[in-house]
């Protein structure tokens, strides 16, 4: 009997285990295999340039596989990699951008939003119309609500990611939605008049 | 899954190819990093040993600290800025 990894479901943290016991290329492939294209498409996403994409996965895979031993368990392996890959791109950005200002509370002096937006608002959006709305709001905006409605993080999770109090985060979220929904308003109820 | 996700699935389906070379790149990075952290494991207290002497000290240890296990743990990041764990900072 022919035994394959393809044909044995291993979990990641069985594969991180004996990659980290073994240093074994199998195991390297495998978790490679499973996340560079899903970190590949965020770095796109949030860099738009794909040469820069590009250098970016490969740094943040170097970074994951250099700092596995320190993957806890706590949360899911998906939720650490992506973690890495938004702080990474963040940092870059940041580091790019002369002011570095990438959330809408740090570009504009906004006052405090009575309403919060519902999550049904963004979440009924129409997928190409969202793409548009994302790619206009500022790009930290883009990151949180990636975070939370894209790859299912808690408000904990995102402040450990952005290393922000979760009083934080939810002002970040309630004004990124905010702001999300102004587009879409601004780009799409207007040209319906 | 909700507009968020069909929209990753969306933009996954028309990504460009990832150049296999990066994997590729990243495996034997990680491989140099191994045999450097060997090495230096191997040979480091020699170092500290000859220079020990050559400035008027003994060596502690006859075998001049020879540990031949050496370490087969992961080279770390010497950044050090990933999660790993719940703990604020």
């Amino acid at each position: 009997m022919e035994k394959s990894l393809h044909k044995i479901k291993i979990s990641d943290e069985e594969l991180i285990r004996h990659y980290l016991e073994t240093q074994n290329s199998k195991y390297f492939e495998q978790l490679y295999g499973k996340y560079s294209t899903k970190v590949f498409s965020k770095c796109i996403s949030l860099l738009k340039d794909e040469g820069r994409a590009q250098d970016a996965t490969q740094d943040i895979f170097l970074k994951i596989f250099l700092n596995l031993s320190k993957f806890g368990g706590k949360s899911k392996f998906s939720t650490w990699i992506y973690s890495i890959t938004y702080n990474y791109c963040i940092d870059l950005i940041r580091k790019k951008k002369k002011s570095g200002n990438i959330f809408s509370d740090e570009i504009e002096r906004a006052p405090d939003l009575a309403e919060e937006v519902p999550d049904s608002a963004l979440l009924e959006m129409e997928v190409k119309k969202l793409k548009i709305v994302l790619d206009i709001i500022p790009v930290g905006d883009k990151a949180v609500l990636l975070m939370k409605y894209q790859d299912d993080m808690s408000i904990r999770e995102i402040s450990e990611t952005l290393n922000k109090s979760e009083s934080a985060i939810k002002m970040k979220l309630k004004r990124a939605k905010h702001k999300a929904q102004k587009v879409y308003e601004d780009k799409f109820k207007q040209n319906q008049l | 899954m909700n507009n968020f996700q069909r929209l990753e699935e969306e933009e996954m389906d028309s990504l460009p190819q990832l150049p296999l070379g990066i994997g590729h790149h990243v495996h034997n990075s990680l491989d140099n990093m191994r045999t450097m952290g060997s090495m230096l494991d191997l040979y480091l207290t020699k170092i500290v040993s000859v220079f020990v002497m050559m400035a008027g000290g003994k060596s502690e240890r006859p075998n001049n600290g020879f540990s031949p296990g050496g370490s087969h743990g992961t080279p770390t990041d010497p950044q050090g800025d990933v999660p790993g764990g719940p703990t604020k900072r």
